[in-house]
């Protein structure tokens, strides 16, 4: 127990040194005195450009981590996350017919976000019919029909993005590159009023999707409906990578290394695993994006690229590995 | 003395087939229950029927006087305990953890309490996994797992032990500890019923054999009384010989029988 409190103490630190380290990193070196200063430059840098952005980043990346964490507990394999079983494309696609039809500029986020959240939960109610109705799916037919669903939902992004304006063509181009950026404080309390909530529920239910990442049979015969579990999980999970995904376009991989990594170091016990997860998911993603705007400054590299050329290879090292076990 | 379980009239249909039929059944309270039968007979499908875990088409099961129907899973699982034949866990934990597992039933608080680990670890004890704790579950041999799965089981503290297959990964020496274990929870006044393929470790620790052909009861009694040949003939299809050693009667296999 005093090891349970020791590694959570640490991830807390850890995203704590995550918030206050990354504001300071970035392409304009400030002047920390004046900071807060009302009205400076360096006042405006810090409090409506980097902050905002870290916190966005600190958000995003738990929100991701935790629902890899459960997508991988619930469908019993360590690749599921929210890209690979295509959910955050169906989040991307609900969030681009949104901005086609101009939802998203009349009520500003409302369109969008509602839109988002329902790409995300119709792909991972198509994901999990696939996965129940046959019951022994495979974890490759499970990803291939990740791929599938990807290809599906670009090859109608791009269609939209042809048949739409300019104007809104482009605005889809910017949105689909993926990253966080400067938001207003209102847009972060919306989506802490998502994310926080639904990851707060998650964390409660750890020994849930303890039971149930044995299997669902052994959840059952340990006592636990399972049926409203899933139920639970899957909505959960549907508004994480939902609604994080209006806000910040696709960010791939984001739910893959830090679960993955962390189910090495300190086991799979959800009860540690989950809000670990969650801290450290933010932490990294705040380092990635802190490193994407410094390393090729001036010019910023959204997020989403780190993390997927981090994540890429990860993923196929994980496969690979996995593969040699199991012959 | 009121039976632990009562089964009447019981039938589960799939895609038009019957798996079992007709089923009546009591089972009793310090029971050694072992369900014997060729493959399809509906081993498992009663089992699992017994567990509340298969969707029945037509009788009840009883559990205590109360239709299983009507008890909710988390009570349901602090009365039975069911084995399942092989588990195999896509991460990495401990046999300890899977130990505790079985006391999901019990617990409510976040942390485990000095009640769920003493269950632990007399569960550990009694399957012979005490050294194996520490050890990651997916590495550990078939038997070994099995047992790891008994113990979980036993972690529950059911009053209802259902297991299937749970011998059949298991060597000669843990097969014989398994069934002296669940012979002394029987003299406790568990309740255990066991589906194996085999004869001789039923005929050795049974009360009661339930012989199952075609998803209906084609025999049921003590294992002396079922030890006939021309009964055996009928329901596996291939002539076994039974003979007596010291009392009890050991079925022999003819190598060649099947080749009639």
């Amino acid at each position: 127990m005093s090891r349970y409190w020791s590694v959570l103490g640490a991830s807390i630190l850890i995203s704590i040194a995550a918030l206050l380290i990354c504001p300071l990193i970035g392409p304009t070196p400030l002047d920390f005195s004046k900071i807060f200063t009302e009205g400076s430059l360096e006042a405006q840098i810090f409090w409506l450009a980097r902050l905002p952005r870290v916190l966005l980043a600190l958000l995003a990346g738990g929100a991701l981590a935790s629902a890899g964490v459960l997508f991988q507990a619930l469908m019993r394999d360590a690749l599921a996350t929210p890209d690979t079983l295509g959910v955050s494309s169906g989040a991307s696609l609900g969030a681009v017919v949104a901005i086609c039809f101009g939802w998203a500029d009349s009520a500003r986020l409302g369109g969008l976000w509602t839109a988002s959240l329902l790409g995300a939960g119709i792909v991972l109610m198509i994901v999990v019919g696939l996965s129940s109705s046959g019951r022994n799916v495979s974890s490759f037919t499970l990803l291939l029909a990740g791929i599938t669903i990807n290809s599906m939902c670009v090859a109608i992004m791009l269609f939209l993005q042809s048949v739409t304006s300019l104007g809104r063509s482009l605005a889809i181009t910017r949105w689909l590159m993926g990253g966080v950026d400067a938001v207003e404080y209102r847009t972060l309390g919306l989506l802490s009023l998502f994310v926080l909530p639904a990851a707060v529920v998650l964390i409660w239910r750890s020994q849930h999707w303890n039971l149930l990442a044995v299997g669902e049979g052994w959840a059952s015969a340990k006592g636990l409906d399972t049926r409203s579990s899933l139920r639970l999980g899957y909505a959960a999970g549907s508004i994480l990578a939902g609604s994080v995904t209006a806000i910040t376009g696709p960010i791939g991989f984001a739910g893959l290394i830090v679960p993955h990594a962390l189910r090495m170091l300190i086991g799979p016990d959800h009860r540690l695993l989950l809000p670990t997860s969650f801290l450290l998911g933010g932490a990294f993603l705040a380092v990635c994006d802190a490193i994407g705007r410094t390393v090729f400054a001036p010019a910023e590299l959204p997020v989403g690229v780190i993390t997927a050329l981090l994540g890429g290879p990860f993923f196929l090292w994980v496969l690979t590995s996995r593969a040699t076990i199991k012959n | 003395m009121r039976p632990v379980y009562q089964v009447r009239d019981l039938a589960v249909v799939k895609d038009g087939r019957a798996l079992i039929s007709e089923i009546q059944l009591e089972l009793f309270a310090g029971e050694l229950v072992v369900i014997l039968g060729p493959n399809g007979a509906g081993k498992s499908t009663l089992l699992r029927a017994l567990a509340g875990i298969e969707t029945v088409s037509a009788g009840e099961v009883l559990l205590g006087g109360k239709s299983i129907t009507k008890i909710g899973r988390r009570e349901m699982a602090r009365q039975v305990a069911m084995v399942e034949p092989m588990l195999d866990l896509p991460f990495g934990y401990s046999v300890e953890q899977v130990v505790m597992m079985g006391r999901a039933p019990h617990m409510d608080a976040w942390f485990e309490g000095t009640e769920d680990w003493a269950q632990v670890d007399g569960a550990l004890a009694v399957m012979d996994c005490q050294p194996l704790r520490k050890r990651d579950y997916r590495n550990l041999s078939s038997g070994e797992k099995q047992r790891v799965l008994v113990a979980s089981a036993l972690a529950q503290q059911p009053c209802v032990l259902l297991l299937d297959e749970s011998a059949a990964f298991l060597d000669v020496r843990h097969q014989m500890e398994l069934f002296e274990a669940l012979k002394r929870l029987t003299a406790q006044g568990y309740l255990i019923v066991a589906v194996t393929h085999d004869w001789n470790l039923a005929a050795a620790w049974a009360s009661r054999i339930i012989l199952l052909k075609n998803g209906r009861v084609a025999a049921a009694g003590p294992p002396a009384e079922l030890s006939n040949e021309a009964l055996l003939l009928e329901v596996f299809g291939v002539p076994l010989e039974v003979m007596a050693v010291e009392g009890r009667p050991p079925v022999v296999l003819q190598p060649g029988a099947t080749r009639r």
